[in-house]
């Protein structure tokens, strides 16, 4: 089991109470085991992301999301500002917000940004691992900056306020092509530290503080193959990239991503290998894992005890688990 | 019969190709003369002939066949799709297949090398559909034996700009084919559908020539060594193309011929450049006889129109005069048979046909 001792993690349960608990990404299934596992971790807000990456998302975040809101309304409902969230969390329920990994959907048609905006969605991700129509992918051969319609789809989203997820999944040289092109704070939504783990997925020192130098925020990822070269870990593998991470470029500047995939319930070996190669990610979807501790939100406490036993402030550990996602949204989103 | 008119398709189809969005047309047999139709030794096959871009209109692809059936071609690549996604090239492709079956006395679709056979197509035009890229197949593979059983044959990978596949002559960058754009190059093989490199990026389109096991065409551009722009290929890429087997069909459109004036002496340098370089077997007509483009952002390189096309080379009228002035220039009966017609048949013939 996970080294913290029972006063510790008593101390944990207990400031985790005070504390606006806000997951950066993930993508489980937007479902109830979603749903139980929030609210069983006391989590304020999350964004969910799909996906999937074709048109057919219009029709996801249209009906099945929407249905499923408003079937489970008494315990959750979407977030589209920074003052929703608040209310919603007083209101004892959890905030949920939308968010794409990746824009293929958009096609061609930056119009389309304006009606998955009014569907709600706040966060949008470029490219996800291989290249597309804006950008090149994590994992190509051949990485470069973003493409003419690339930088047409970042200003875009700028104007409509959404959020420029940039990143993890798409090529370092399309993320610094993202940061050129635009103002303000930018996030990466979710990934891991490279120094500590020499994975293409893993964000290089130099994009985690250019990162932040834009007032950003970076969302560390649990997913045990960015965290560690081989086996499962526990909660102590994810702290690691936490503390390295804030150790690097501050407090201010770090927040949880933990891209779960709960009630994915996917089995044998991994299809779709041009998306996800072998080196970057596992080949057979038994081993897409997660620490023992934290893998599900009801691990939260224990980071929370982690943190305190690293010498976190209150302040600090307040920012890492929420505050610093609520500040960009509402530098971004304007409410 | 079926034989004899194998045959008679060899030694007599010659292919031009006409610029973007091509058609290939083989003119029509001796033999088979229709009223108004000049005997020809063989027919043309032009490998781009813009036909039904947006806005032209139903009558004025109908003129163009016409006018593709006066001069006697045998078969024509046409883009029928440009640009559409899923949906839309979907309908491009019914409405192409409508056409086509409301003027039955003009042309045939073009799906295998029998269809401009003399004696199938009867002195019509053998129609080839094209497409400009490859948005409409997303990301699913299935979907290209679907689009195959809807008629098309050749496709581009990219429309100049950076597509799921490929990156495009207009950006600014240069990056090789994505690791989607190779198991689209793999899929489009296995499915015999005609792989057109044109307005490809260089280093994509390299990449997609080390990866296709069939030839590849590049439909309606020139050599960078005869006039410097974005969209003529290098000597690498006319010698990788070359190396599949491939076939370049030279372009008639002013922009991509020289600076300003172009005249038809810089459209056989082209076509002499190239045969020096690689040899008869690889060049076609692209012609791409075009009346506007589509222009996405400023800084695409080409002129929005009208466009003045060289005096000899303006028009399908010419193809009679062009094959004359070839042979002036010193390229004998089955030279100018190889780059008429004979290559892009080839090219067909090898793709359509694989096993």
């Amino acid at each position: 089991m996970v080294a913290v001792d029972a006063g510790l993690q008593r101390e944990a349960h207990a400031m985790a109470a005070d504390l606006l608990l806000v997951n950066g990404l993930d993508a489980s299934d937007f479902g109830d085991v979603l749903l139980d596992s929030l609210r069983g971790g006391g989590v304020a807000a999350c964004l969910v992301s799909s996906s999937r990456s074709g048109v057919g998302l219009f029709d996801e975040l249209d009906s099945p999301h929407h249905a499923f809101l408003n079937a489970r309304a008494d315990r959750m409902a979407l977030a589209t500002s920074v003052a929703d969230v608040q209310r919603i969390h007083r209101e004892g329920r959890v905030a949920i917000i939308f968010g794409l990994q990746v824009a293929d959907m958009v096609e061609e048609d930056v119009g389309r940004l304006v009606s998955l905006h009014a569907m709600g969605l706040r966060s949008s991700g470029l490219a996800y691992n291989i290249g597309n129509y804006i950008g090149s992918g994590c994992t190509e051969l051949d990485q470069g900056p973003l493409s003419r319609f690339g930088v047409q789809f970042v200003e875009a989203l700028q104007a409509l306020r959404i959020v420029v997820d940039i990143g993890g999944h798409c090529s370092e040289a399309t993320a610094f092509d993202a940061l050129k092109h635009t103002a303000g704070p930018v996030v990466c939504s979710h990934t891991t530290a490279r120094t500590l783990r020499n994975n293409p997925r893993a964000m290089t020192d130099g994009l985690c503080r250019a990162i932040a130098d834009r007032g950003g925020v970076i969302g560390v990822a649990a997913f045990s193959y960015f965290l560690l070269p081989a086996g499962r870990g526990t909660v102590e593998d994810y702290l690691r990239h936490v503390d390295y991470l804030a150790k690097l470029v501050g407090t201010e500047h770090v927040g949880l991503g933990l891209d779960f995939i709960l009630g994915k319930n996917t089995r044998g070996p991994v299809t779709d290998t041009a998306s996800f190669p072998p080196g970057v990610y596992p080949q057979s979807w038994e081993e897409w894992i997660y620490p023992e501790g934290i893998s599900d939100f009801t691990g939260l406490t224990t980071v929370i005890a982690g943190l305190m036993k690293r010498g976190y402030s209150q302040e600090e550990i307040a920012r890492l688990m929420g505050e610093n996602w609520l500040r960009v949204w509402r530098d971004i989103w304007g409410a | 019969m079926g034989s004899l008119r194998r045959g008679a398709i060899t030694r007599r189809a010659f292919v031009s190709s006409a610029g973007v969005g091509g058609l290939a047309l083989l003119s029509h047999p001796a033999g088979s003369a229709l009223p108004g139709v000049p005997e020809e030794p063989s027919a043309s096959i032009l490998a781009c002939v813009p036909l039904a871009a947006p806005g032209r209109g139903m009558t004025a692809a109908r003129e163009t066949v016409a006018a593709l059936r006066r001069a006697g071609a045998a078969a024509a690549v046409v883009p029928v799709i440009e640009t559409e996604h899923l949906t839309d090239a979907m309908r491009a492709l019914a409405q192409w297949r409508q056409m086509m079956s409301e003027q039955t006395e003009l042309c045939v679709p073009g799906l295998e090398p029998i269809d401009w056979a003399p004696r199938h197509r009867g002195g019509r035009v053998a129609l080839i559909a094209h497409s400009h890229g490859v948005q409409w197949l997303g990301r699913d593979l299935s979907l290209v034996p679907e689009f195959r059983a809807l008629g098309l044959r050749i496709t581009k990978l990219c429309s100049g700009w950076r597509s799921l596949c490929a990156d495009g002559c207009f950006e600014a960058t240069d990056l090789g084919l994505t690791s989607w754009g190779r198991d689209v190059v793999r899929a489009l093989n296995h499915h015999r559908l005609v792989i057109d490199l044109a307005y490809t990026g260089r280093k994509s389109s390299l990449d997609a020539m080390r990866v296709s096991q069939h030839p590849v065409v590049f439909s309606h551009v020139n050599a960078a060594a005869v006039h410097a722009h974005p969209l003529n290929l290098t000597d690498e890429q006319i010698q990788a193309c070359a190396k599949t087997g491939g076939v370049i069909g030279v372009s008639a459109f002013p922009t991509l011929l020289a600076d300003a004036g172009a005249t038809i002496d810089d459209f056989v340098r082209h076509v002499e450049y190239i045969t020096r370089l690689v040899g008869i077997d690889h060049v076609a007509l692209g012609l791409d006889f075009d009346t506007r483009r589509t222009i996405r952002f400023p800084t695409d390189p080409l002129p929005t129109g009208p466009y003045q096309y060289p005096k000899g080379v303006a028009g399908f009228a010419d193809l009679a005069g062009l094959r004359s002035t070839f042979a002036k220039r010193g390229f004998n009966a089955s030279a100018r048979a190889a780059i008429f017609s004979g290559n892009l048949e080839r090219v067909f013939r090898q793709v359509w046909d694989a096993a």
